[in-house]
């Protein structure tokens, strides 16, 4: 059985006080602005409940209203609060972080940014927690934004599949993004998050050099973001559980720092939120923003938003979900509220990879709402639905970037982990939504794939299985054949016609359309939607023993997404019943099942070619098993255009006055992960900290 | 009970069998054994039925009685193991396990299930075969061997030894969490050989890709 929430009300973390009312919200902000504000005039007041001349009844106001709290909202908010104005921070979860918190925290940056320069000198941190050198040479590290820049928009490099990662990413966004990179790394580093040495390159983070760091804490004997650690307990315990702090187990980070640094995602976004509470940023959980107020429809500056509250609630206990800490906290419970926005609104509240309506427009096969964005339980249904995108079209903001969700790997694919709806990341038991998903599944390796078959929706096999979670990597640092890139490291020619002549394409093609084999139509397909329907591996007790895996609770649970059968047939009848969207019988189950162990026999696959690379294996030992095969989403590209300013423009091209937006919500680059949001969310803020006159 | 059993009447419950365990390479003539399991769609008790095993021709070449005892594992499957006698003749042979259908008590609808018995001449050769970690240079115990139809599995020492007839062969080895090896080899007499294999690594996130 999963935990339940792991603190009680009283023995939650305060850093300082508890959360604040509305009366409160001013006199903190008041107290907060004059110690923290430094650059520019003095910060207004933020005022509570009152009309403005344009007739609006407000019920709360600040300089700058951040939508989302992830890795370009909280980023914006620190740099708005830097420039002392008054920040206010809406989300519709019930805690701070967006899918960064559960996120790897690997971020990359380059262009001489402070973790390669450190490393070219061969530094440690300016707390000296990283023991190891450098793991790179120098000559791997140098860089300056120019060179950046190139290498993010050089429209030569392709991936194995044939993808150009860079071609099509925006001019004007990738010289901005460059150009910040570097005090990007460091402003983070001044807000309590700390990087391990340079390892390597994300994916879609250019070929040429080392650009990636990690983000870490150190166990300690408590947790501490001013020291930098994090209790064991705090950071999870491998196979056990996970936490409020860190949704997902913080694995070693020994080889990239030193002995006892643990990484991922939940060391950046403390840290960020830390530095935020501290400075005085109010957050406003449980609020989800549902219409953009501008001076007319469309045309003049953005006023504000109108946000309804939206509260989780443990599906077990009932209790409401509560963030981790509550310093800055405005517990404003009613149904719907107006909040104006002075100076900024920026919208950083994620992309479309949650919903299947709006998703579908790019890739129609992902209309089946079966198949869900990473985060599900983390963020909830409300979480990456494109509704920041879809406000801010309702009022005249345009789009851009969209067809670049096409084709990247670290998009939509087949996760590696089976029996569970949330196949993205490995959460265990102790995070407070762990109650929504049950089970943290069963994690694979690829070759794991040789013990199972897997079939669709009416129980036939579809691809080889051996090949269904191989998904294409990126070209990136190091290149080379192997990533689809002619030459190697230094000997890679950046905007050169041999990356992409179509003998090179020819020789180094390698993809695998296994997610497009997964989500095509069947027999089950029925108008007018034709969705592809649920995925399932069906396996036996041989494969347990064969291949050790563990099907025991928290891996699986009794969610709708295991089952175990004494024989085929009575699996095939137990998925059907048990499982939401298994809306046509797996009738052919049995009769695939049959015919797969007459392949095994025969010692060759017919259908798909299986037999030539990996042992093939019966499934024919009771008890009999079938876990979800889930498809995520996992980050989407393309969404509101915006220019190297951060600013949203509308059709005509124009800047809509007042209106911000980077990450997710944003369009016009490929690039992946938390490298592109962290620095949109520093180019809104600074910018709007320019325009705060 | 009554309702019970006029629904018994109108629908006699279903026996699903299902086999495993069954040789990949039965040397002709050789006396093998396999497993067979029933279980009735209501979970009834099937301790001592019969249960037979027809050859390709129809004729039965083993026979069994349930037990008493379940499946581990499972909720309501009565197993037995029956033995047979393979075929002289090489090759794939269509056999099929049955219980008839009973109308005592509840009526129960006859069940069978297909195999394959694949018969293979006497080996005459021995293909040992050493499974070892290519970084670490260490044995892979439980490394599965396959030389189709032959298999094996490699012991504590990552050591099998698969009997196999004169041939051509594909060797394929595969260890848990480990990438598969392939290649091909001639077998004229007994030789020794090694798979060296790749660790493989679960991706956690595609956030965390190995490169």
């Amino acid at each position: 059985m999963a935990k339940k929430r792991d603190t009680k009300p009283e023995e939650r973390k305060p850093q300082e006080s508890t959360s604040v009312s509305r009366r409160d919200f001013i006199k903190q902000g008041v107290a907060a602005g004059v110690g923290a504000a430094t650059l520019g005039a003095c910060a207004s007041t933020p005022s509570a409940q009152g009309t403005s001349p344009d007739g609006i009844k407000w019920d709360y106001e600040a300089d700058v209203v951040v939508i989302g709290s992830g890795a370009s909202g909280l980023p914006c908010a620190i740099r708005a609060r830097d420039a002392g104005l008054t920040v206010l921070v809406i989300d519709q979860n019930f805690d701070i972080g967006g899918k960064m918190l559960h996120s790897g925290g690997q971020v990359s940056f380059g262009g001489g940014d402070p973790c390669q320069l450190r490393d070219i000198a061969g530094q440690s941190d300016k707390e000296g927690f990283i023991k190891i050198p450098p793991l790179h040479k120098p000559q791997d590290m140098i860089e300056d934004t120019d060179f950046l820049f190139r290498d993010m928009t050089d429209w030569s490099v392709l991936d194995v599949a044939g993808n150009a990662p860079y071609r099509y990413n925006d001019r004007e966004l990738h010289r901005a993004w460059a150009d910040n990179c570097p005090a990007t790394r460091q402003f983070l580093m001044d807000n309590y998050v700390r990087f391990t040495r340079i390892q390597g390159t994300h994916g879609t983070s250019g070929v040429s050099r080392a650009r990636r760091a990690t983000t870490f804490l150190m166990l300690g004997d408590k947790t501490d973001i001013k020291a930098g650690t994090v209790t064991r307990q705090d950071a999870g315990i491998q196979g056990k559980s996970s936490s409020h702090f860190a949704p997902r187990f913080m694995a070693s980070a020994a080889k990239w720092a030193a002995p006892g640094a643990v990484w991922n995602g939940a060391a950046l976004t403390r840290g960020l939120e830390f530095s935020a509470r501290e400075k005085g940023v109010q957050f406003m959980l449980n609020r989800k923003m549902t219409e953009i107020v501008r001076e007319q429809p469309f045309s003049g500056r953005v006023l504000g938003v109108r946000a309804r509250y939206s509260p989780r609630f443990n599906p077990d206990t009932k209790e409401r979900l509560e963030s981790l800490w509550q310093n800055g906290n405005v517990d404003e419970r009613r149904a719907t509220i107006a909040i104006r926005a002075r100076k900024a609104l920026m919208i950083g509240s994620g992309g479309h990879s949650a919903n299947p309506q709006f998703r579908s427009m790019f890739y129609p096969a992902f209309n089946e709402p079966a198949f869900v964005s990473s985060g599900w339980a983390l963020l909830g249904p409300l979480g990456g639905d494109a509704s920041g995108i879809i406000t801010g079209m309702r009022i005249g903001a345009t789009l851009a970037g969209m067809q670049q969700n096409l084709g990247i790997s670290q998009s939509y694919h087949i996760p590696t982990r089976l029996a569970t709806r949330d196949a993205y990341t490995d959460m265990l038991p102790g995070h407070p939504t762990f109650p929504f998903r049950r089970s943290t599944g069963i994690t694979l390796g690829t070759s794991s794939y040789e013990h199972l078959i897997a079939v669709n929706q009416v129980g036939k096999r579809f691809y080889n299985e051996l090949n269904l979670a191989k998904r294409h990597l990126s070209p990136i640092w190091p290149g080379g054949p192997r990533l689809g890139v002619p030459k190697p490291s230094l000997q890679h020619v950046q905007c050169d016609w041999r990356n992409c002549s179509p003998e090179w394409v020819k020789q180094m093609y390698n993809g695998y359309p296994a997610l497009d084999a997964a989500m095509a139509m069947n027999e089950g397909s029925r108008p007018p939607h034709f969705y592809s329907g649920p995925l399932w591996a069906i396996f036996d007790r041989g494969t347990i023993e064969r291949d050790k895996w563990d099907i025991s609770p928290p891996f699986t649970a009794d969610n709708g997404y295991f089952f175990s059968a004494d024989t085929i047939e009575e699996l095939a009848r137990k998925i059907e019943k048990g499982h939401e969207f298994q809306r046509v019988p797996l009738s052919n189950l049995a009769e695939t099942a049959r015919k797969w162990n007459s392949y095994v026999d025969a010692g060759a696959d017919p259908d798909f070619e299986r037999g030539k690379d990996a042992p093939m294996h019966k499934i024919d030992k009771p008890p009999f098993y079938a876990a979800s095969i889930c498809p995520v989403w996992h980050d989407s590209y393309g969404g509101l255009r915006i220019n190297g300013n951060g600013q949203v423009l509308d059709t005509q091209g124009e800047v809509i006055p007042g209106l911000y937006s980077g990450g997710e919500a944003s369009g016009g680059g490929n690039q992946h992960g938390l490298g592109r949001a962290l620095v949109h969310g520093y180019i809104a803020g600074s910018q709007i900290a320019r325009e705060r006159g | 009970m009554k309702d019970e059993a006029e629904a018994g009447a109108a629908e006699p419950h279903a026996v699903e069998l299902t086999v495993w365990d069954v040789p990949a390479a039965a040397e002709a003539g050789e006396r093998f054994a396999v497993s067979v399991g029933a279980k009735c769609s209501a979970g009834c008790d099937l301790a001592g039925r019969e249960l037979s095993l027809f050859d390709q021709k129809g004729y039965v070449v083993g026979t069994v009685k349930l037990g008493h005892d379940i499946w581990p594992g499972t909720e309501a499957l009565y197993f037995a193991e029956v033995e047979a006698r393979a075929p002289l003749e090489a090759g794939s042979h269509q056999w099929e396990a049955k219980i008839a259908g009973w109308d005592a008590e509840l009526p129960h609808a006859p069940g069978s299930f297909p195999l394959i018995v694949r018969v293979v001449t006497p080996p005459d050769c021995e293909v040992t075969v050493r499974a070892i970690d290519r970084e670490k240079q260490t044995p892979i115990k439980g490394a599965r061997v396959v030389m189709h139809p032959y298999r094996a599995v490699t012991d504590d020492n990552g050591i099998a030894r698969v009997r196999v007839a004169r041939g051509q062969y594909d060797i394929l080895v595969s260890g848990s969490q480990y990438l598969p090896a392939c290649a091909s080899v001639e077998v004229t007499a007994d030789m020794i050989t090694s798979a060296e294999l790749d660790a493989d690594q679960p991706w956690a996130s595609p956030d965390e890709d190995p490169e």
